[in-house]
């Protein structure tokens, strides 16, 4: 197994436990958010695994999955976090709808060329969630929503900053793994089930 | 270069059909079948078919400009995503594109029922009420905005285009010969694939009726998923529960979008106001469906000269022909005389409608259609300069 696809499953063992856990908690929005999100790194560990074949046949669904994750379910994780007690982001068929379609929409732009749209919309789901850490999250929890959004970011400037994706930060970590790590990690500060934090 | 569109040939034996049905309807039933209450009631309201003739054309001319759109983005997910490649020479591999589609159709189809700003597009289909072949071609100009999108598994599988265009057709095709009322149960027949008497069942606003019955070609995708229903001994009563009151095939495609618009500028807060946009229409447990009487349901009529019926039925054979002169020229032609052209026909669909229902801006709007006629025919036909290639 190659680092990159070690940090996939990272994320991939993340993600899902944490769509699980939502799921059991009636927060259908953030669950499914995760679904995607662990879906697409499941079949990112297929992908950057050293079995060629395997790595072939799901380069491409790897890729559509990783791109409907940035421009629907970022939006779901946003909207289900700041709203979590609406209809839309508690039952299953209107959090997955809502996805989509706002996932399909975003899809058809970035195919029709403004790639760029593939970028903006995790940023502003990004700054959509700090917004509601910071207006509504309370105490400890918002030290570690921001922790999360902190994180968030920081995986985001790493696909910037780092163009090419054989560099490596600090001779160590590659943009991928810094991308799949920091998201996991945001992912479990975010997204980790209010009854647990209340336990915990 | 002109591309042949298979619609082409396909709304002429569509007209010669319904003529078939309305006379058949005529010999030996007199046009009149029972209704829910007992009492007879019409199979065909001439009204009723021409708005839904005018409604199809509209979608054909509507669809003209994105279908390139949605077929260029499914051709773009193949090449950059797709993980196999299928032989366009095996049959196995276009039955199997086939039965694919049918399902991906009937989650599609779900969607567009149970998702309301889905369900805004595909309400056109359903306004009629009544249930004749004429009601098929009522096809929405909306519902392209996210259709495609469900048939995005197909591209990742690495269906090609042109065989996802070719069973979308075989699909589509399918669906005319099921609008009928003329065609009783068919035994074994209804239990596999979608039937008249199933989709009668479809087309229903009686409470067992509403969100069932889903297939296109094969109905035990409902079977499966729990969305199948049997015709009961009661006729159905067509049509939707609230009813659209008009013939007109612009505001029949987009009342329920306009509905959508008051209620998220009603509601207040975000998550009320996209609600507005993703709730089921019926609500998340049917609340606002309510209870329903067939005795009743009024069917939308409105009293008719035998001049205007005339004219009206003289302007949608007319119609049909421009249309396919739209459909053949539309490739060859720049942007604008398309948009030209389509504006012009679409006058052309709105205006006698509108007369049929007596309103005095009908007569107004047919007046400036038909001064026009002549500078359209021109342009379309290359005669006027245009600074394009007709």
């Amino acid at each position: 197994m190659t680092a990159d696809a070690f940090s996939d499953a990272v994320l991939c063992l993340c993600a899902l436990w944490l769509m699980r856990a939502n799921g059991r908690q009636q927060q259908a929005g953030l669950g499914l958010a995760c679904g995607v999100i662990g879906v697409a790194a499941m079949l990112g560990v297929l992908r950057f695994s050293n079995w060629t074949a395997a790595s072939q046949a799901v380069a491409g669904t790897h890729q559509f999955l990783s791109l409907l994750g940035a421009v629907g379910a970022f939006p779901l994780l946003a909207y289900a976090l700041a709203y979590p007690h609406s209809p839309l982001a508690r039952r299953f068929s209107g959090a997955f709808w809502m996805m989509f379609s706002v996932g399909g929409l975003g899809l058809a732009v970035v195919l029709l060329g403004a790639k760029v749209w593939g970028q903006v919309v995790p940023v502003l789901s990004v700054l959509w969630i700090a917004h509601t850490v910071v207006r509504r999250w309370p105490g400890a929890r918002r030290w570690r929503g921001l922790l999360g959004v902190l994180a968030l970011l920081a995986g985001f400037a790493a696909t910037l900053l780092m163009p090419r994706p054989d560099s490596l930060w600090l001779g160590w970590l590659s943009r991928m793994e810094i991308l799949h790590y920091t998201l996991a990690a945001a992912l479990l500060l975010l997204a980790w089930p209010v009854s647990r934090w209340h336990r915990s | 270069m002109l591309v042949m569109n298979p619609i082409l040939y396909a709304i002429p034996v569509f007209m010669l059909l319904i003529v078939a049905e309305l006379a058949w309807a005529h010999w030996r039933r007199g046009n009149r079948t029972p209704g829910a209450d007992g009492r007879p009631r019409p199979i065909y309201e001439l009204a009723d078919a021409l708005s839904s003739m005018q409604i199809g054309i509209l979608s054909r001319i509507a669809m003209a400009f994105p279908r390139l759109l949605t077929v260029g983005l499914y051709a773009l997910v193949v090449q950059q995503f797709s993980v196999a490649t299928w032989d366009m020479a095996n049959p196995v591999h276009w039955l199997g594109a086939l039965v694919l589609y049918d399902f991906l159709y009937y989650w599609k189809h779900r969607a567009n029922h149970e998702v309301r700003i889905m369900w805004a597009g595909h309400i056109t289909h359903h306004n009629s009420e009544y249930f004749n072949l004429s009601t098929a071609l009522r096809q929405s100009s909306t519902t392209f905005v996210f259709d495609w999108m469900f048939y995005m598994p197909m591209a990742l599988l690495g269906v090609p285009v042109q065989m996802w265009i070719a069973v979308a057709l075989i699909d589509l095709l399918y669906q005319f010969w099921v609008h009928t009322e003329l065609i009783g149960r068919l035994g074994w027949f209804d239990r596999i694939f979608v039937s008249p008497s199933n989709h009668r069942v479809h087309h229903g606003q009686d409470s067992y009726c509403v969100d069932t019955n889903y297939g296109g070609i094969l109905i035990i995708w409902d079977r499966m998923f729990g969305t199948y229903a049997e015709e009961g001994p009661t006729p159905v009563t067509f049509g939707v529960r609230t009813p659209l009151r008009s013939f007109n095939p612009l505001w029949g495609n987009l009342h329920e979008y306009a509905a959508i618009w008051r209620d998220v500028r009603q509601a207040r807060g975000l998550p009320a106001k996209l609600e507005a946009l993703w709730t089921p229409p019926s609500g998340w447990s049917r609340e606002k469906l309510g209870p329903f009487d067939a005795r009743q349901a009024q069917r939308h009529q409105v009293p008719v000269s035998p001049r205007m019926r005339s004219y009206a039925l003289a302007q949608h054979v007319l119609n049909v022909f421009w249309v396919c002169w739209f459909l053949y020229r539309f490739p060859a032609w720049p942007a604008s005389t398309a948009l030209l052209v389509a504006l012009w026909l679409v006058a052309g669909l709105v205006a006698p409608t509108a007369m049929l229902e007596g309103r005095p801006w009908g007569r107004r709007l047919e007046w400036g259609r038909c001064l026009l006629a002549p500078l359209v025919l021109a342009i379309g036909l290359g005669l006027w300069p245009t600074g394009g290639a007709a």
